[in-house]
């Protein structure tokens, strides 16, 4: 099943027949936002993209200035009530902690942010009672992009502590994932490794019904939907790996299963939101470990379109490489 | 001959009637599947009637599983839609009366919504209207039982006589 099927297998009635007559590029095609009443919006080609009602595609800007929005296809709320249906598998009640996240994670690894009417208890999030916002993000494993960093992240065969940072969208995960993948088959620069994974919001394995969606290697162990403090320590002590990886740490007390991983001698792989080192250090949790030189390894992406550009900081916060 | 015939219309009088207890022992058996797969192993709709339906060798559930099986194609319908479809024609199959299909049917419109809890009860609410009914069938069958091979003999003496 390619990614044109399983976008498609989420839409129902109206979207689904606009979609299918689109000419929609599934390879570069980004994002796509739907909301209650308001044009479904596509990221595609580092371009905006605006559907009609007929299934052609507009570019945004040009409709917003020129042609006016009357003609593009605005969903109503069953729409929307399909498409979460759809990802839940007709069951919703299975899905009710991602919701309570904000997200799905559906077959091919695409993610569906979902937002609208939050039910509250006692000051918890118990679920969402209208979903009238969903964006759903076109999972892309980027095999190989990891090629250009994985020499400085790896000397005489050891992985050294990295931290990947980068503003939301830019391509961290992406990048995680081809490492870990690289690290886990082996490569030139290292043999292969037995690797953990605690994805916590399936975003680096994009598990479905337990099996991993994206490549990430021979010898990776994945613990899917578990939290990051936890799943850490479970992993160190039930699976002995050398190597751990995760997505998006910055609470304490994951900042202290950080700590206790590198005293059981795993290295680390992990990510975090930030533009810049100036913006890590603000946070108090992640400031006390770049102090200490956990960290190895800082590897800051940058983005031009659909460029890629990396800068990587060893400890002492020395620019070892510019890849521009 | 004719003692004979009237005979064994009211034998299978009585076979139906027992396969039509059998039959409602599967559907009875499901549910009490579908309600596990719900509230302990937290499986999706679809899958939980594929899971089903290949302990039942026999067509009740192979549709337990084409069901699974057309709600996983995602081609439009809606659960509610798909699940009235196949189970009018199990409880057409299994010759349910009205009210026992009604609440069968119903079962649809409460599957796969966010609250486990009111799928649970809905499914516990159809489980005890079939298991009641099943102990109300259960308890006639033996009457019924002799009542049938007493009306036949009857009919069939009544047949000879009125071809004397």
């Amino acid at each position: 099943m390619g990614k044109r099927e399983e976008l498609l297998c989420l839409l129902g009635g109206t979207l689904r027949r606009a979609f299918e007559s689109a000419g929609i590029n599934y390879e570069t095609l980004e994002e796509i936002y739907i909301k209650t009443g308001q044009p479904v919006l596509l990221q595609m080609n580092g371009r905006e993209w605006y559907l009609e009602k007929n299934g052609t595609l507009g570019i945004a800007s040009e409709m917003e200035k020129k042609i006016g929005l009357e003609a593009v296809l605005r969903p109503i709320p069953t729409d929307l009530t399909t498409i979460v249906e759809y990802a839940c598998n007709y069951s919703i009640y299975a899905h009710t902690q991602e919701i309570r996240q904000g997200f799905l994670t559906v077959k091919g690894g695409h993610r569906i942010g979902v937002a609208g009417e939050v039910i509250l208890q006692d000051g918890k999030i118990m679920g969402m009672r209208t979903i009238s916002f969903l964006t759903i993000r076109v999972a892309h494993a980027v095999i190989g992009c990891g090629d250009r960093v994985l020499p400085y992240l790896v000397h005489q065969g050891k992985v050294y502590n990295t931290l990947i940072l980068s503003p939301p969208g830019f391509g961290k995960t992406t990048l995680l994932r081809d490492c870990i993948r690289q690290i886990s088959d082996g490569s030139s620069y290292c043999d292969g490794k037995k690797v953990a994974v605690v994805d916590e919001r399936s975003e680096i394995a994009a598990c479905f019904q337990g099996v991993p969606q994206h490549s990430v290697g021979l010898r990776t162990i994945v613990l899917d939907g578990c939290p990051k403090d936890r799943g850490l320590m479970m992993l160190i002590r039930s699976m002995s790996p050398q190597v751990i990886a995760a997505d998006e740490i910055g609470s304490e007390e994951e900042m202290n299963a950080i700590r206790y991983a590198m005293n059981c001698g795993c290295k680390l792989l992990c990510t975090m939101h930030a533009g810049c080192m100036e913006e890590v250090i603000q946070k108090p949790a992640i400031k006390e470990l770049v102090e200490e030189q956990t960290f190895a390894r800082f590897v800051f992406l940058r983005r031009q379109g659909r460029q890629h550009f990396y800068e990587i900081y060893n400890e002492k916060m020395i620019r070892c490489e510019k890849n521009d | 001959m004719v003692f004979s015939a009237a005979l064994g219309i009211g034998m299978r009088w009585v076979a139906e009637l027992k396969n039509r207890l059998v039959q409602m022992g599967y559907l009875e058996k499901a549910l009490t599947f579908l309600l596990s797969e719900i509230s302990y192993e937290n499986s999706s709709v679809p899958e939980s009637l594929i899971k089903i339906g290949t302990r039942f060798p026999n067509s009740f559930g192979e549709q337990l599983i084409e069901m699974g099986e057309e709600l996983l194609e995602k081609n439009g319908g809606r659960l509610e839609e798909i699940w009235i479809h196949y189970m009018d024609k199990i409880s057409k199959q299994l010759k349910l009366k009205g009210y026992e299909a009604e609440e069968i049917l119903q079962l649809g419109t409460v599957l796969g919504s966010a609250d486990k809890k009111l799928q649970t009860d809905a499914i516990q609410g159809g489980l005890q209207m079939l298991r009641e009914a099943l102990k109300d069938e259960n308890s006639k069958l033996d009457g019924k039982q002799k009542v049938s091979i007493t009306l036949s003999i009857a009919g069939g003496f009544m047949t000879i006589i009125l071809l004397i």
